[in-house]
This record gives C-alpha cells, sequence and structure tokens, in this order.
C-alpha cells in the first residue's frame, strides 16, 4: 500500500510545515522537526525569520544542526544570548507569533497531552515528561502550531491529562480561563494532512490532505469528529528545490533527517519508533 | 535523577519536565521506575512548566513570595500544580500566581571564575541566574580559575556576583559529557550508551553503567579517562569549534584564545 517515495517522513512533515510560516516573525521552536521547518522557512521565503530557543539562544547561525534547546549550537552566531526566563518572557509579553508543539494526544479543540496516558493520574499506565516550555508555548504564542503523528490513539475525543491549553472547552475558554486573549492553535501537521480550527467552534477542521492521502483515511484515523469542508485541496509533494535545500543547506549532517531514513513497511515496531520521535519534537 | 530514583532519595518532585533527554529518547527504565513509584505512593509529584519553575525561581531571586503569570491556566498541569489563580487588583483580569522556590543547595558550572565566586559565562544563561540567586546554598564548578584582576578588567562580564556563592570548586570538563559553549560540545556517544543502558527495563544495564562509571571510580577525572579522557576531549572540543572553521579559515588564535 505504501509505495515508495523519493523523501522521508520526516523530509515531508518538515516541508509542508515549513511552507505555512510567514517572513519577519518571531519563531519559538524546539528540536528536530520544527527546527527544521524554521530553518528551511528561512532559507525559501521568510529570511528574516527569528528563532528563539528556550535556553536563551536567538537567531543563530550554525551549519549543524543543535540537538537540544540547550546545544552551544543555539548560540553560534546568535544576535543574543540571553536565559530562560527572558526568552518565555518573551512569549508572554506577546512578542512571539509561531510556537511548535508535540504531544502524545490531541483533541478537537487542539489541547494536548505529554504527562500521562491511563485513567488515573496516580497510576499512571506509562508516565511522559510533562509540561516541559510546552504549556507556555501554547499558552502565550498568538499561533501554535502542532506536530503529530496521525492515528485514533493519538487524535482523541478525550486526553487522558490537559497539559497544555488548546482552546480548551470551545469558543470564548481561553478567555474565560484567563489565558491571553487572540491566542491559541493555529495549524495542526500529520503525517496524513493539515488541519486549522474553524473560528466559530474552535473545532479542528481538515485543511488539505497530503499526496497519495484520501479523506476517507484521515476520518477513520481520526478519534474524534473531524469538520470537512466541502472542499479539500491536496498539498504539493515536496519539490526538488525543497528536498535539495533541507538535505544541503538546513541538516547537510542529517542529524534529524536521518531520523526518518527507515522507510515503512509500517510494522508496529516501526510504528511505535515514529510515536517515540513525534513525541520527542517537542 | 536515575540515581536518585534508585537510591530512594527523592519522594516528593516539584517539575516541568523530567524522563526525557530530548532527541534521545525517554529511557524506558526510569519511565517503569517512576511509574512503580508512583503506584505505590512512594513518589509525590508537583507539576510545573519549564517557564513557570524558570519564574518560580525567579521570584525566590527577587527576594518576593510569588510572580504573576499568564501561563498554566485552565489545563491539568495547574490543577496538580501548586499555583493560584486569583483577580488582578488593578485590571481585573484572571491572573495565575506561582510561589517562590529556593532551593537548598544548587550547583552551577561556570566558564570562569574567581577564588571569591565571582562568576564569568559565555553563551546563553539558561536558568543559571535565578537559580543562583534563590539558592540557599550555592556551589560553583568552573573550567577555569582566574584572578580577580582578570574579572575587574570587566565587570559586565559577571553574571553572577561572589556574596551569592558558598563555594567554587575548579573542574575542567565539568559539563561533560553535556556541552561547554565554545569549549566542548557534548559527548552524543557517551549519551546515546546512557540512553541505551537506561532503555533496559530491569535496570541491570543501567546498574551495570554505574557500577563502571560512577562507583568504579575514585573521581571526576577517572571518570574522564573512562569515557576516553583527553582524547575524546579533544575531539568534543574540535566538534565545538567546527562552526568557526567551517567559514572562516582555520584561525588557530581565535581558538587558542578561546582556550
Amino acid at each position: 500500500m505504501i509505495k515508495e517515495k523519493p523523501y522521508n517522513p520526516i523530509e515531508l512533515m518538515a516541508i509542508i510545515a515549513s511552507r505555512h510560516l510567514e517572513d519577519g516573525k518571531l519563531i519559538f521552536a524546539g528540536t528536530g522537526i520544527p527546527m527544521l521547518a524554521a530553518a528551511l522557512a528561512q532559507k525559501l521565503h521568510a529570511p528574516n525569520l527569528i528563532l528563539i530557543y528556550e535556553a536563551g539562544g536567538i537567531s543563530p547561525k550554525a551549519s549543524m544542526l543543535p540537538l537540544s534547546v540547550a546545544d552551544s549550537r543555539t548560540t553560534y552566531k546568535a544576535i543574543c544570548c540571553a536565559n530562560m526566563p527572558e526568552a518565555m518572557e518573551m512569549l508572554q509579553k506577546g512578542l512571539v507569533t509561531y510556537s511548535f508543539l508535540g504531544g502524545a494526544q490531541i483533541d478537537k479543540y487542539g489541547n494536548l497531552n505529554s504527562t500521562m496516558i491511563g485513567d488515573d493520574y496516580y497510576n499512571p499506565k506509562t508516565r511522559l515528561p510533562g509540561s516541559g516550555g510546552a504549556n507556555e508555548l501554547g499558552s502565550l504564542a498568538w499561533k501554535t502550531n502542532i506536530i503529530m503523528n496521525h492515528s485514533r490513539r493519538r487524535f482523541v475525543e478525550k486526553l487522558d491529562y490537559m497539559t497544555t491549553p488548546g482552546y480548551l472547552d470551545g469558543p470564548g475558554g481561553r478567555e474565560r480561563a484567563g489565558l491571553p486573549p487572540g491566542t491559541g492553535p493555529h495549524l495542526v501537521f500529520s503525517e496524513l494532512g493539515v488541519f486549522d480550527f474553524d473560528e466559530e467552534s474552535k473545532r479542528m477542521r481538515l485543511k488539505a490532505v497530503l499526496p497519495g492521502i484520501t479523506k476517507q483515511k484521515i476520518i477513520d484515523e481520526t478519534g474524534f469528529e473531524l469538520l470537512i469542508p466541502e472542499k479539500v485541496v491536496t498539498e504539493i509533494e515536496p519539490t526538488e528545490k525543497e528536498l535539495r535545500i533541507i538535505r544541503e543547506e538546513v541538516d547537510p549532517w542529517r542529524i534529524v533527517l536521518s531520523r526518518g531514513d527507515k522507510q515503512p513497511p509500517l510494522t508496529e515496531e516501526l510504528k511505535q519508533t515514529y510515536d517515540r520521535i513525534y513525541e520527542k519534537s517537542e | 535523577m536515575d540515581l536518585l530514583l534508585d537510591n530512594d532519595r527523592i519522594s516528593e518532585i516539584d517539575i516541568g519536565y523530567i524522563l526525557g533527554l530530548e532527541m534521545l529518547g525517554l529511557p524506558l527504565y526510569t519511565r517503569t521506575r517512576m511509574k512503580e513509584k508512583m503506584n505505590k505512593g512512594e513518589l509525590k509529584i508537583c507539576e510545573w512548566s519549564n517557564g513557570t519553575m524558570a519564574w518560580r525561581h525567579k521570584a525566590g531571586a527577587m527576594g518576593v513570595s510569588f510572580l504573576p503569570v499568564r501561563s498554566l491556566a485552565g489545563t491539568d498541569t495547574f490543577k496538580y500544580s501548586a499555583a493560584k489563580k486569583i483577580k488582578c487588583p488593578f485590571t481585573g483580569m484572571d491572573v495565575v500566581l506561582v510561589p517562590a522556590l529556593y532551593s537548598d543547595v544548587a550547583v552551577i558550572h561556570v566558564h570562569r571564575a574567581d577564588k571569591h565566586g565571582n562568576c564569568q559565562i559565555d553563551g546563553m544563561l539558561n536558568e543559571d541566574l535565578d537559580k543562583a540567586r534563590s539558592a540557599k546554598n550555592l556551589i560553583i564548578t568552573a573550567e577555569k580559575i582566574i584572578d580577580t584582576e582578570e574579572i575587574r578588567k570587566d565587570g559586565s562580564k559577571t553574571v553572577i556576583p561572589q556574596f551569592y556563592v558558598d563555594a567554587v570548586v575548579e573542574m575542567p570538563y565539568g559539563a561533560y559529557p553535556t556541552n561547554m559553549p565554545g569549549l566542548y560540545y557534548l559527548d552524543l556517544d557517551h549519551l546515546r550508551e546512557y540512553a541505551k543502558v537506561a532503555e533496559d527495563r530491569s535496570g541491570k544495564a543501567v546498574q551495570n553503567y554505574y557500577a563502571e562509571y560512577i562507583y568504579g571510580t575514585n573521581n571526576f577525572n577517572e571518570f574522564l579517562k573512562k569515557c576516553g579522557g583527553q582524547k575524546r576531549l579533544d575531539e568534543l572540543r574540535r566538534i565545538e569549534l567546527m562552526e568557526e572553521r567551517s567559514d572562516e579559515i582555520e584561525n588557530t588564535e581565535l581558538i587558542e584564545r578561546r582556550a
């Protein structure tokens, strides 16, 4: 069923995400796919995108991708070496347009779980790392982008635990809770499609399918009722130019890209590996 | 963290991010241990986020009992934290309050310090400033002890002044196996090795790691030797400085200056 593609899933997700970043904005990007997307956008259409790393590195210029948000390379040729509370305060003050998040579960309002799996918080089936910076990124950025591996286990009706706010319980939820008005989830990127949120109901809506993916496939893999507009576009395949730049200029050492190199068939083991990769790209 | 969990040195933790080694994964062993401890009621977790933990240290550093913040609201993270929500007396809007955090002990590794504890750090500061200022006892480990005259040449470089500091220890390569900006890069091989032993759910592999690297060495230098010694450290230095050499012709003077 899965055809050989001239790109791996990490390349695909990063390229699709990069197309949705506007020039001249501040972006808070975690390690992994978000960093690839931001760096690619900088090289293609958003040269003035400013990257902020959680530990304080701002707008570095390194030929090798950092392995963590506190990696030396987040400061190489940086315009500023700040610190973590400062970086978080840039978010809190409303300076940061984009943030990128992942998680183990997402619901129809874009709320995220990265803390635990199970019915009982005190008796978790699986304990995960918790918020990290996610709660600030999801609470305070104007537009939070989310990268998720797509399955019914992950796109769920009800989260086991809400680590990071999306639109909470729907329209007006964020404002009622005291979160900054006008902020919230913006786009969701999965290996099946791109999703946005309906302005009225704040519910997740299919925006575009990825090449070779059907609407029905997405509906089947989603554990809640998605809004499906009459017209759904198909994302354009990664272009030669995008692939060349992401491989030759963004991550020539394949520090992040190599994690997608194993091609499906998606055995259960591989599926779990991918799950873990996405969990890690907070 | 594994070491503290194993020796039952942790019963309650206030935490923003736990278990994860970022790109290296979520070690199965630590995850299993934590779950067991939580199930038995031996481990209580107070949930926070990286931002709120940083601001709690900041409140401590400022000498105030709390700080108002705009994250956390509306989530389970708020519910399982010790934060409170009130109406802001000035704007009437809801605001979350996080309590000050004063650690009993903080250990911070810096590039250079003098014998009194005046510290210089190159690169990003992460949470160093507020953790240093909010700790009841502060131990500084430094790559190099320098003369106070050096400190006095440019006071703007001092990020932690001496009166916060209780002890200074000279500890070259003290950040190993993680990175020290401008000096050496993280040792990915060693970190991967640890991530790998931590995958063994039984804990046997982790115990073997401790036995060899931690209990099997008398001091930090022996630990470094076991990890590849000067040869490996020189490699990490070359990796750290690779960026400079990639777009400028080999600038040995610069490398020497950094050294």
